[in-house]
């Protein structure tokens, strides 16, 4: 069905999926950690982690997380009785927040990769 | 063809508020449907917005007589005043019932009901406006619909929305029941009775520039006059003065109530002139003459066909407040803030004074003589008390609606153990189901809407604020060709869902009965009373014209009989504000 | 000032075949028209069978709620010189359409009557009205203009996905009641609204605030019921 998106109904869809997403990281996330039982899986996994397209892939990870936190924040500060007259704003401002809490963390990402 | 044959004791036609206020007292007797052509609350009642009238005196002093008073002056004396003091004696205790089921009336400050100035409504016998109208902001219709419909839920009266009614069966003098048609499916369905309640409200459609909603066709009028049953005093048709220019859409008196006012092409406030003492708030019928005489006499905004209401100088927040649906409207349709432009209006079409004749609880008349159909009630816009005679005054409907629809419901209770229940035979069955057949069938070459919008002008140009012999007749004779066209009628639509098209085609047949009963009655009154004004006849005739007409159809044609006003403690007199 | 505009309408049509198919009228409207004049004039002048709903036709009844360029509004409050050159049409989504633009309703005036709608106070009335101070009902104001047109509810993805939500407009029901200082049956009503399908089943996605033909800030009202619901204990469903 085709429904035209609004601010509110893109920010939910994009809530739920950056959930679905962080549930498997988090599998993987245990999965891996499961495997280190001695220094030597440890090393191995670690020589891993260096591979770029992993980087890149913790960038967005990154991304996800902090959306993720910051759409839950909305919708909590609304439950806590901020106004709903706000609540574009308030999207973008979160939107901004994330933006900007990306940037910063990709700028030491990036200066840890070089 | 599917057929479900329902019983219930009462059966109420209509979910407006005299239908749903009817069924509320009914359903204390015994079992109760209400048929509706539409889902409940989407009844035209839901449009009313100014408020609904009774001397509670929560703003300042106010009494029922003065209300009865002002009552009878406003139908220009040809109101029924037992009727009338009985309505606004009745009003105190039902809005106060009201309050209690729940409408979320508008407050004082000191919690009680708020209540407004509107037309007509004066103290101390005319001296000056009285706050009498009860509000709910500008939606009080709507807020005593849902208040109503919702008790009507918890006290188990079963309604069965989008059924349009098709006859309503009389025979022998007793109301039988009603046959309906299931708009869903297209099924009929047999509802057998011990009472039929009508409450199908008006039948502003058959004019061009109407406030009233698309399904008030009036259909269930036509219904019970094709069976003999007269319409009483059908020539009073009220046009309210202040609709939005090209559209029709009600700005509320409670506007001038608030301190709107109007004015004309050259800036003039022109009701200072046609109405010294009480202005702007004059009753409906000599606001709307005096725009139209306005706009025929040249003195309409750039000479165009409407005046101003103006508001600007109402304090923006009191429009907030208080009329904050016609706010919207008006931004919504003209794209004008009224707070800061004058809102274009133009007199529309807006409520039947005329109906089903019936006593005071709401038994309808079979003469004039007083005699009455065993088990036929109705209340509401529909019926003809007559509460309103010649012109309603502002917010007395929505209380007519409310006061005679309990007292109808009430009425019905008193007698249910008495009447027998109700048959309706296969053959009555039969007819309207080939009735039904015939116009999905027909193969002509006319549509419904070139009929209707030809009826709607012709009655708009014709029958409408102003009307003539000459006109009157002329109209019949168009009436009389478009009853041809009607048998030329084709529809496209022969589906058995959701067949609008052919319920359009319906309703339009009885408009035109409708049309012809009110032309005729227009016309063999020769004089000006309320809203029916002849130019030919500009005076108001006492001598001659104080009594209901009753216009029956016999087996030649529409005649036409007399019943005296009941006049019981107001005496004649020149009407002037 | 006249211009043509395009309706292009998603019909339904129960007993042809094929039973969906896309009609488009080209029809001159003006201004001043509203997406529901159009209709009409396709009614009366193209097509006899073309079928929706209508009433008010000025925003007040309900009636005429539909899907117009992929958004929920009324037919009859939308003007045509709002909207592009090609209007698109289709019933209110998410509910089984009965003919073209008709959809059945049944499933949405049903959640109505899950939260018991109407005023409940057995206490015996007083002789004259009961006193309710204006800012006692400034609380409820906004929730009593609702027309019941199904717009919000037939908007929100909860509801596309749980039919059986209660969805905003009957949860709007519910606060008029529960926020009425004269209704009694507060913890009822709870009760009725807080279930699985109910009350915490919003997620504040706005869909309905979007599309409330009367501007109600629907999803204000429901928060304000979570937060009553949590104070008086009614955290289950
Ligand atoms: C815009 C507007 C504003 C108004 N403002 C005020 C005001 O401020 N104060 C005031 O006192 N009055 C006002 N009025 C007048 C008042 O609203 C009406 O007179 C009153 O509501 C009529 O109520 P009713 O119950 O008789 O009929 P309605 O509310 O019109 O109900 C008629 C019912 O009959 C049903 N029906 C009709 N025909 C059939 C059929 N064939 N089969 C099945 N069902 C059928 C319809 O579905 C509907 O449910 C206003 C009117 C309008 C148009
Ligand atoms: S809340 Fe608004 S959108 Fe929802 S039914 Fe009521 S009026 Fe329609
Ligand atoms: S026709 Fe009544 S809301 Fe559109």
């Amino acid at each position: 069905m085709r429904y035209r998106w609004s601010t509110g109904s893109l920010t939910w869809l994009i809530h739920r999926i950056t959930g679905v997403i962080l549930t498997f990281y988090l599998i993987a996330h245990i999965y891996v950690l499961s495997h280190l039982k001695d220094p030597q899986s440890y090393n191995e996994i670690m020589a891993l982690m260096k591979n770029p397209a992993v980087k890149i892939s913790e960038l967005i990870l990154l991304a996800v997380v902090l959306k993720h936190a910051f759409a839950g924040l909305r919708i909590t500060l609304f439950e806590l009785g901020v106004s709903t007259k706000y609540q574009k704003s308030i999207t973008y401002l979160m939107a901004s927040l994330v933006a900007l809490l990306w940037s910063i963390g990709a700028f030491y990402f990036i200066k840890e990769a070089l | 063809m599917d057929i479900t044959t329902h019983y219930f004791d009462t059966v109420v036609i209509g979910s407006g508020l005299a239908g749903c206020r009817a069924a509320i007292e009914s359903v204390n007797y015994g079992t109760v449907a209400v048929l509706s052509k539409l889902y409940p609350t989407r009844s035209h009642s839901t449009a009313a917005q100014g408020g609904i009238g009774a001397a509670l005196g929560n703003e300042e002093e106010d009494n029922p007589e003065w209300h009865t008073y002002d009552t009878v002056k406003g139908s220009d004396f040809l109101g029924d005043q037992d009727a009338i003091e009985i309505m606004c004696y009745d009003a105190i205790p039902t809005i106060i019932e009201l309050e209690h089921m729940g409408v979320p009336f508008s407050r004082t400050p000191e919690g009680k009901i708020a209540q407004r100035r509107f037309g007509g409504h004066t103290r101390d016998f005319g001296a000056a406006p009285v706050r009498r109208a009860c509000y709910s902001a500008d939606r009080t219709g709507h807020a005593v619909l849902f208040a109503l419909y919702e008790q009507c839920q918890l006290k188990g009266v079963k309604f069965f929305q989008e059924f349009q009614v098709l006859d309503i069966v009389i025979e022998n003098n007793k109301v039988q029941g009603v046959i309906a048609l299931n708009i869903k499916n297209g099924s009929i369905h047999v509802f057998e009775a011990k009472a039929v309640i009508v409450a199908s409200g008006g039948y502003g459609k058959l004019f061009k520039v109407t406030s009233n909603a698309y399904a008030t066709t009036g259909e269930c009028l036509s219904i019970l006059f094709r069976q003999g049953i007269p319409l009483e005093d059908m020539e009073f048709f009220q046009f309210h003065p202040t609709g939005l220019y090209g559209l029709g859409i009600l700005i509320t008196e409670g506007a001038r109530g608030e301190g709107g006012v109007l004015i004309n092409g050259k800036g003039e406030r022109f009701m200072e002139r046609y109405a010294p003492t009480i202005k702007d708030l004059a009753p409906r019928d000599m606001v709307s003459r005096a725009i139209l005489t306005e706009i025929r006499e040249g003195r309409g905004i750039n000479g165009k066909e409407y005046v101003y209401l103006d508001l600007r100088h109402i304090d923006k927040k009191i429009l907030q407040e208080r009329l904050p649906e016609i706010t919207t409207f008006c931004k919504i349709y003209m794209g004008i803030d009224p707070s800061e432009s004058p809102i274009p209006v133009v007199p529309t079409a807006h409520y039947a004074m005329g109906g089903i004749p019936t006593d005071n609880d709401g038994r309808v008349l079979r003469d004039v003589d007083g005699s009455v159909v065993e088990g036929l009630y109705a209340a509401g816009e529909c019926a003809c008390v007559s509460v309103h005679g010649a012109n309603r005054l502002g917010c007395n409907s929505l209380l007519d609606t409310v006061v005679f629809g309990r007292r109808a419901g009430k009425a019905v209770g008193s007698v249910l153990k008495s009447i027998e229940r109700g048959k309706v035979k296969k053959e009555r069955i039969k007819i309207n189901i080939d009735c039904i057949e015939m116009i999905r069938n027909n193969k002509g070459k006319e549509t419904v809407a070139s009929i209707r919008k030809k009826l709607q002008s012709s009655m708009m140009d014709k029958c409408s604020v102003f009307r003539t012999e000459e006109g009157l007749k002329e109209l019949l004779e168009e009436i009389k060709i478009l009853k041809e066209r009607y048998k030329e009628l084709t529809i496209s639509d022969k589906s058995q869902i959701f067949n609008t098209e052919l319920l359009e085609a319906v309703e339009l047949g009885h408009m035109l009965t409708l049309s012809e009963v009110i032309a005729l009655s227009a016309l063999q009154r020769t004089e000006s009373r309320g809203a029916h004004y002849r130019e030919d006849y500009p005076e108001r005739d006492d001598e001659n014209w104080l009594k209901h007409t009753f216009a029956f159809l016999t087996e030649k044609d529409i005649e036409f009989k007399y019943k005296p006003v009941r006049i019981t403690r107001f005496k004649l007199e020149e009407r002037k504000y | 000032m006249e211009r043509f505009y395009t309706f292009k309408i998603k019909r339904f049509l129960p007993d042809k075949t094929p039973l969906i198919r896309w009609d488009e009228f080209r029809i001159k409207l003006n201004s001043m028209e509203r997406v529901l004049d159009g209709l009409i004039k396709i009614k009366e002048s193209i097509d006899g069978t073309l079928t929706f709903r209508k009433s008010c036709a000025h925003g007040v009844c309900g009636s005429c709620a539909m899907k117009i360029n992929g958004k929920n509004r009324l037919a009859c409050q939308t003007l045509v010189k709002d909207l592009t050159e090609l209007v698109e049409i289709e019933p209110l989504p998410s509910l089984p359409v009965i003919k073209d633009l008709v959809v059945d309703m049944t499933l949405f005036f049903e959640k109505n009557d899950r939260v018991l709608p109407y005023l409940i106070n057995d206490e015996p009335p007083p002789e004259r009205e009961r006193l309710q101070l204006p800012k006692e009902q400034e609380r409820i104001l906004e929730s009593i203009t609702c027309v019941m047109c199904g717009s919000c509810t037939t908007s929100c993805p909860i509801f596309w996905a749980d039919k059986n939500y209660l969805g905003p407009s009957a949860l709007l029901k519910a606060y008029r009641f529960l926020f009425d200082s004269r209704d009694r049956a507060t913890e009822q009503r709870l009760e009725a609204i807080t279930g699985e399908h109910g009350l915490w089943r919003c997620h504040s996605v706005f869909n309905c605030i979007e599309v409330c033909p009367k501007e109600i800030d629907i999803t204000k009202h429901i928060l304000k019921l979570k937060r009553f619901a949590v104070k008086k204990g009614f955290t289950g469903g």
